[in-house]
Protein backbone atom coordinates (compact mmCIF):
# COMPACT_ATOMS: atom_id res chain seq x y z
CA UNK A 1 0.00 0.00 0.00
CA UNK A 2 2.85 2.46 0.85
CA UNK A 3 4.86 1.57 -1.57
CA UNK A 4 2.00 2.14 -4.35
CA UNK A 5 1.22 5.23 -2.56
CA UNK A 6 5.40 6.62 -2.65
CA UNK A 7 4.87 4.85 -6.51
CA UNK A 8 2.12 7.37 -7.73
CA UNK A 9 3.30 10.31 -6.29
CA UNK A 10 6.91 9.57 -8.03
CA UNK A 11 4.82 9.69 -11.30
CA UNK A 12 3.55 12.75 -10.61
CA UNK A 13 6.34 14.51 -10.60
CA UNK A 14 7.69 14.17 -14.19
CA UNK A 15 6.90 16.82 -16.30
CA UNK A 16 6.08 16.99 -19.72
CA UNK A 17 9.02 19.19 -21.00
CA UNK A 18 8.27 18.37 -24.84
CA UNK A 19 5.82 21.44 -25.17
CA UNK A 20 8.48 23.66 -23.54
CA UNK A 21 11.32 22.06 -26.17
CA UNK A 22 9.05 23.23 -28.90
CA UNK A 23 8.70 26.44 -27.98
CA UNK A 24 12.78 27.03 -27.12
CA UNK A 25 13.54 25.60 -30.43
CA UNK A 26 10.62 27.71 -32.26
CA UNK A 27 12.71 31.09 -30.18
CA UNK A 28 15.99 30.54 -30.58
CA UNK A 29 16.29 30.55 -34.40
CA UNK A 30 13.92 34.12 -34.07
CA UNK A 31 16.21 35.31 -31.30
CA UNK A 32 19.82 34.42 -33.29
CA UNK A 33 18.72 36.44 -36.22
CA UNK A 34 17.89 39.24 -34.25
CA UNK A 35 20.82 38.97 -31.65
CA UNK A 36 23.73 41.89 -32.43
CA UNK A 37 27.00 40.42 -31.41
CA UNK A 38 28.99 43.86 -32.58
CA UNK A 39 27.82 46.48 -30.68
CA UNK A 40 27.86 49.72 -32.44
CA UNK A 41 27.69 53.62 -31.06
CA UNK A 42 28.22 57.00 -32.17
CA UNK A 43 29.93 60.03 -31.31
CA UNK A 44 28.22 62.84 -32.38
CA UNK A 45 29.95 65.93 -33.59
CA UNK A 46 30.10 68.76 -36.30
CA UNK A 47 32.36 70.91 -38.08
CA UNK A 48 32.63 74.68 -36.68
CA UNK A 49 30.23 77.31 -38.53
CA UNK A 50 30.04 80.99 -39.07
CA UNK A 51 26.91 82.75 -37.98
CA UNK A 52 25.46 86.44 -38.62
CA UNK A 53 23.41 85.88 -35.30
CA UNK A 54 24.76 87.28 -32.15
CA UNK A 55 25.30 84.88 -28.71
CA UNK A 56 21.62 84.32 -27.11
CA UNK A 57 23.69 83.19 -24.31
CA UNK A 58 22.34 85.35 -21.20
CA UNK A 59 25.00 87.01 -19.18
CA UNK A 60 24.45 85.78 -15.55
CA UNK A 61 24.96 82.19 -17.26
CA UNK A 62 28.35 82.32 -17.21
CA UNK A 63 29.60 79.45 -19.76
CA UNK A 64 33.06 78.60 -21.41
CA UNK A 65 33.96 76.76 -24.37
CA UNK A 66 37.06 74.89 -23.90
CA UNK A 67 39.61 74.55 -27.07
CA UNK A 68 41.81 71.58 -26.80
CA UNK A 69 44.65 71.63 -29.51
CA UNK A 70 45.99 68.01 -29.73
CA UNK A 71 50.07 68.10 -30.66
CA UNK A 72 52.21 65.14 -31.21
CA UNK A 73 53.87 65.99 -27.47
CA UNK A 74 51.00 67.27 -25.32
CA UNK A 75 47.71 68.78 -25.00
CA UNK A 76 46.97 72.41 -24.84
CA UNK A 77 44.07 73.45 -22.98
CA UNK A 78 42.20 77.11 -22.95
CA UNK A 79 38.71 78.77 -22.16
CA UNK A 80 37.14 81.59 -24.29
CA UNK A 81 33.83 83.34 -23.11
CA UNK A 82 31.92 86.40 -24.13
CA UNK A 83 31.42 86.98 -20.48
CA UNK A 84 34.56 86.32 -18.81
CA UNK A 85 37.37 88.33 -18.52
CA UNK A 86 41.11 87.45 -20.34
CA UNK A 87 42.85 87.10 -16.76
CA UNK A 88 40.08 84.53 -15.71
CA UNK A 89 40.53 82.86 -18.73
CA UNK A 90 44.20 82.63 -18.88
CA UNK A 91 43.57 80.74 -15.27
CA UNK A 92 42.02 77.64 -17.19
CA UNK A 93 44.17 77.01 -19.76
CA UNK A 94 46.92 73.95 -19.05
CA UNK A 95 49.60 72.25 -20.80
CA UNK A 96 49.36 68.58 -20.41
CA UNK A 97 52.67 66.94 -21.17
CA UNK A 98 52.63 63.32 -23.31
CA UNK A 99 54.19 60.57 -21.19
CA UNK A 100 55.76 56.78 -22.39
CA UNK A 101 52.27 55.76 -21.98
CA UNK A 102 50.47 58.62 -23.72
CA UNK A 103 48.30 61.39 -23.45
CA UNK A 104 47.50 61.50 -19.82
CA UNK A 105 43.65 61.47 -20.27
CA UNK A 106 43.21 61.52 -16.55
CA UNK A 107 44.72 64.54 -15.88
CA UNK A 108 42.96 66.10 -19.15
CA UNK A 109 39.40 64.76 -17.40
CA UNK A 110 40.69 66.53 -14.17
CA UNK A 111 41.19 69.82 -15.57
CA UNK A 112 37.91 69.35 -17.33
CA UNK A 113 36.00 68.99 -14.57
CA UNK A 114 37.50 71.55 -12.55
CA UNK A 115 36.36 74.10 -15.20
CA UNK A 116 32.54 72.22 -14.86
CA UNK A 117 32.62 72.33 -11.83
CA UNK A 118 33.44 76.33 -11.75
CA UNK A 119 31.36 76.84 -14.81
CA UNK A 120 28.14 74.67 -14.88
CA UNK A 121 26.32 75.45 -18.01
CA UNK A 122 29.80 74.45 -20.22
CA UNK A 123 28.69 71.99 -22.44
CA UNK A 124 31.01 72.26 -25.70
CA UNK A 125 34.71 71.47 -26.37
CA UNK A 126 36.54 72.20 -29.62
CA UNK A 127 38.89 70.02 -30.40
CA UNK A 128 41.78 70.71 -33.06
CA UNK A 129 43.80 67.99 -33.67
CA UNK A 130 46.99 67.99 -35.78
CA UNK A 131 47.34 65.91 -38.90
CA UNK A 132 49.60 63.75 -37.88
CA UNK A 133 47.31 62.35 -34.78
CA UNK A 134 45.81 59.07 -35.48
CA UNK A 135 42.22 58.67 -35.18
CA UNK A 136 42.12 56.52 -32.21
CA UNK A 137 43.85 59.01 -29.86
CA UNK A 138 40.83 61.53 -31.08
CA UNK A 139 38.22 58.52 -29.74
CA UNK A 140 40.00 58.49 -26.60
CA UNK A 141 40.28 62.32 -25.78
CA UNK A 142 36.22 62.88 -27.02
CA UNK A 143 35.89 60.40 -24.31
CA UNK A 144 37.88 61.82 -21.64
CA UNK A 145 35.95 64.89 -22.26
CA UNK A 146 32.83 63.75 -22.98
CA UNK A 147 32.73 62.27 -18.41
CA UNK A 148 34.66 62.39 -15.59
CA UNK A 149 34.97 58.88 -13.69
CA UNK A 150 34.91 59.69 -10.16
CA UNK A 151 35.08 57.50 -7.28
CA UNK A 152 32.73 57.94 -4.28
CA UNK A 153 32.23 55.09 -0.94
CA UNK A 154 34.28 52.45 -3.49
CA UNK A 155 31.04 52.95 -6.43
CA UNK A 156 32.29 54.35 -9.84
CA UNK A 157 30.27 57.70 -10.55
CA UNK A 158 30.48 58.98 -14.26
CA UNK A 159 29.79 63.24 -14.19
CA UNK A 160 29.41 64.06 -17.74
CA UNK A 161 31.18 67.39 -18.64
CA UNK A 162 31.55 68.43 -22.33
CA UNK A 163 28.88 66.35 -24.43
CA UNK A 164 28.82 68.63 -27.21
CA UNK A 165 32.08 68.15 -29.47
CA UNK A 166 33.24 70.30 -32.76
CA UNK A 167 35.74 68.84 -34.36
CA UNK A 168 37.93 71.24 -36.46
CA UNK A 169 41.88 71.24 -37.42
CA UNK A 170 44.66 72.72 -35.85
CA UNK A 171 46.09 75.22 -38.62
CA UNK B 1 8.28 -6.03 -32.67
CA UNK B 2 9.77 -8.20 -29.88
CA UNK B 3 13.51 -5.97 -30.64
CA UNK B 4 11.05 -2.73 -30.26
CA UNK B 5 9.42 -3.92 -26.64
CA UNK B 6 13.23 -4.94 -25.76
CA UNK B 7 14.42 -0.90 -26.67
CA UNK B 8 11.10 0.63 -24.72
CA UNK B 9 11.44 -1.56 -21.50
CA UNK B 10 14.43 -2.82 -19.77
CA UNK B 11 13.87 -4.66 -17.03
CA UNK B 12 9.96 -3.65 -16.85
CA UNK B 13 10.62 -0.27 -16.42
CA UNK B 14 9.08 2.39 -19.23
CA UNK B 15 12.32 4.14 -20.94
CA UNK B 16 12.08 8.27 -21.08
CA UNK B 17 14.30 10.91 -22.63
CA UNK B 18 16.19 13.00 -20.03
CA UNK B 19 15.63 16.46 -21.55
CA UNK B 20 16.49 18.05 -18.33
CA UNK B 21 20.04 18.91 -18.78
CA UNK B 22 18.88 20.06 -22.75
CA UNK B 23 16.45 22.34 -21.07
CA UNK B 24 19.04 24.13 -19.00
CA UNK B 25 21.03 24.42 -21.90
CA UNK B 26 18.23 25.85 -24.19
CA UNK B 27 17.34 28.34 -21.70
CA UNK B 28 20.97 29.65 -20.92
CA UNK B 29 21.05 30.54 -24.80
CA UNK B 30 17.98 32.02 -24.91
CA UNK B 31 18.49 34.42 -22.17
CA UNK B 32 22.25 34.85 -23.74
CA UNK B 33 20.26 35.76 -26.92
CA UNK B 34 17.80 37.78 -25.45
CA UNK B 35 20.28 40.23 -23.87
CA UNK B 36 21.85 40.71 -27.40
CA UNK B 37 18.34 40.77 -29.04
CA UNK B 38 18.26 44.07 -30.80
CA UNK B 39 14.65 45.59 -32.48
CA UNK B 40 15.42 47.98 -34.27
CA UNK B 41 16.02 47.67 -37.49
CA UNK B 42 19.14 50.78 -38.52
CA UNK B 43 19.73 50.84 -42.21
CA UNK B 44 23.42 50.84 -41.57
CA UNK B 45 26.07 48.25 -42.92
CA UNK B 46 29.08 48.00 -41.05
CA UNK B 47 32.61 48.06 -43.50
CA UNK B 48 34.49 44.96 -43.20
CA UNK B 49 37.76 46.01 -44.42
CA UNK B 50 38.49 48.66 -41.36
CA UNK B 51 38.76 48.66 -37.67
CA UNK B 52 36.76 50.59 -35.63
CA UNK B 53 37.77 52.63 -32.44
CA UNK B 54 36.92 51.42 -29.35
CA UNK B 55 34.68 54.16 -26.65
CA UNK B 56 32.69 54.59 -24.02
CA UNK B 57 30.23 56.41 -26.53
CA UNK B 58 26.50 55.50 -25.67
CA UNK B 59 24.33 58.33 -28.04
CA UNK B 60 21.79 56.67 -29.83
CA UNK B 61 22.44 55.47 -33.43
CA UNK B 62 20.90 57.90 -36.07
CA UNK B 63 20.71 57.29 -39.27
CA UNK B 64 22.09 59.07 -42.39
CA UNK B 65 24.42 59.15 -45.41
CA UNK B 66 27.30 56.12 -44.73
CA UNK B 67 30.71 57.01 -45.18
CA UNK B 68 33.22 54.50 -44.88
CA UNK B 69 37.06 55.12 -44.57
CA UNK B 70 39.19 52.60 -44.84
CA UNK B 71 43.10 52.53 -45.05
CA UNK B 72 42.78 51.95 -48.94
CA UNK B 73 39.57 54.03 -49.88
CA UNK B 74 36.73 55.98 -49.29
CA UNK B 75 33.14 54.50 -50.11
CA UNK B 76 29.47 56.23 -49.87
CA UNK B 77 26.86 53.64 -48.97
CA UNK B 78 29.39 51.37 -50.67
CA UNK B 79 30.90 52.37 -53.52
CA UNK B 80 34.39 53.32 -53.66
CA UNK B 81 34.87 57.15 -54.45
CA UNK B 82 38.22 57.61 -53.66
CA UNK B 83 41.72 55.35 -53.71
CA UNK B 84 44.01 56.81 -50.56
CA UNK B 85 47.65 56.67 -50.86
CA UNK B 86 50.10 54.26 -48.26
CA UNK B 87 48.66 54.66 -44.46
CA UNK B 88 45.43 55.77 -45.23
CA UNK B 89 46.69 59.75 -46.48
CA UNK B 90 44.45 61.54 -49.28
CA UNK B 91 46.12 62.84 -52.06
CA UNK B 92 47.61 66.12 -51.47
CA UNK B 93 45.81 67.25 -54.93
CA UNK B 94 42.86 67.60 -52.49
CA UNK B 95 44.49 69.18 -49.73
CA UNK B 96 45.74 71.95 -51.82
CA UNK B 97 41.87 72.30 -52.94
CA UNK B 98 40.48 71.65 -49.51
CA UNK B 99 37.96 69.15 -50.28
CA UNK B 100 37.38 66.12 -52.66
CA UNK B 101 35.32 67.01 -55.56
CA UNK B 102 33.94 63.09 -56.07
CA UNK B 103 33.24 62.93 -52.37
CA UNK B 104 31.42 66.42 -52.30
CA UNK B 105 29.16 65.31 -55.19
CA UNK B 106 28.38 61.37 -53.92
CA UNK B 107 27.65 62.88 -50.73
CA UNK B 108 24.48 65.24 -52.26
CA UNK B 109 23.59 62.63 -54.68
CA UNK B 110 22.99 60.89 -51.64
CA UNK B 111 21.17 63.50 -49.46
CA UNK B 112 18.84 64.15 -52.63
CA UNK B 113 17.80 60.88 -52.08
CA UNK B 114 17.12 60.70 -48.41
CA UNK B 115 13.75 61.06 -46.94
CA UNK B 116 13.83 63.57 -43.70
CA UNK B 117 11.46 65.04 -42.16
CA UNK B 118 10.48 68.94 -41.96
CA UNK B 119 13.85 70.82 -39.59
CA UNK B 120 15.92 67.49 -39.85
CA UNK B 121 19.55 68.18 -40.88
CA UNK B 122 21.77 66.25 -42.57
CA UNK B 123 23.58 63.80 -40.79
CA UNK B 124 26.44 62.27 -42.24
CA UNK B 125 27.67 58.74 -40.24
CA UNK B 126 31.21 57.95 -40.73
CA UNK B 127 33.12 54.99 -39.95
CA UNK B 128 36.86 55.07 -40.25
CA UNK B 129 39.53 52.85 -39.27
CA UNK B 130 41.20 53.74 -36.05
CA UNK B 131 44.37 54.09 -37.71
CA UNK B 132 43.83 57.11 -40.36
CA UNK B 133 45.53 59.94 -39.60
CA UNK B 134 43.17 63.06 -38.68
CA UNK B 135 44.37 64.87 -41.74
CA UNK B 136 42.31 62.39 -43.17
CA UNK B 137 39.41 62.44 -41.27
CA UNK B 138 38.99 66.10 -40.85
CA UNK B 139 39.15 66.41 -45.13
CA UNK B 140 36.22 63.88 -45.63
CA UNK B 141 34.05 66.04 -43.00
CA UNK B 142 35.27 69.00 -44.93
CA UNK B 143 33.72 67.54 -48.15
CA UNK B 144 30.42 66.69 -46.49
CA UNK B 145 30.14 69.97 -45.30
CA UNK B 146 30.31 71.40 -48.69
CA UNK B 147 27.58 68.84 -49.93
CA UNK B 148 25.61 70.78 -47.08
CA UNK B 149 25.86 68.11 -43.98
CA UNK B 150 27.33 69.65 -40.85
CA UNK B 151 26.10 66.84 -38.40
CA UNK B 152 28.10 63.73 -38.24
CA UNK B 153 28.27 60.36 -36.30
CA UNK B 154 31.48 58.99 -36.01
CA UNK B 155 30.92 55.18 -35.20
CA UNK B 156 32.92 53.39 -32.39
CA UNK B 157 32.62 50.28 -31.24
CA UNK B 158 31.13 50.16 -27.96
CA UNK B 159 33.47 48.98 -24.94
Amino acid sequence: MLFSRYHQAREATEVNLIPVMNLFVTLIPFLLLAAAFYHVGVIPTSLPSQTDETSDIAADNISVTVNLLVEPGQLRLSASSAVLDEETLAGLSLVIKKTDKGFDLEMLSKALFEIKRRYKKSDTIIVLPDDTIEYLDVIRILDSAREYKLEKDGVEQKKPLFPVVVLSRKV
Amino acid sequence: MGMLKSRRKIGGKKMALQLTSLLDMFTIILVFLMVSFQSADEDFVLHSGLELPGSSAKSPFKTGVNLAITLEDILVEGAKVVDLEAGGKVPGVYHEKGKIDSLVAAVENRLKGLKRKDGEENVVVIQADEKLPYKTIHIVMRSAAYAGAYRFRLVVEKE
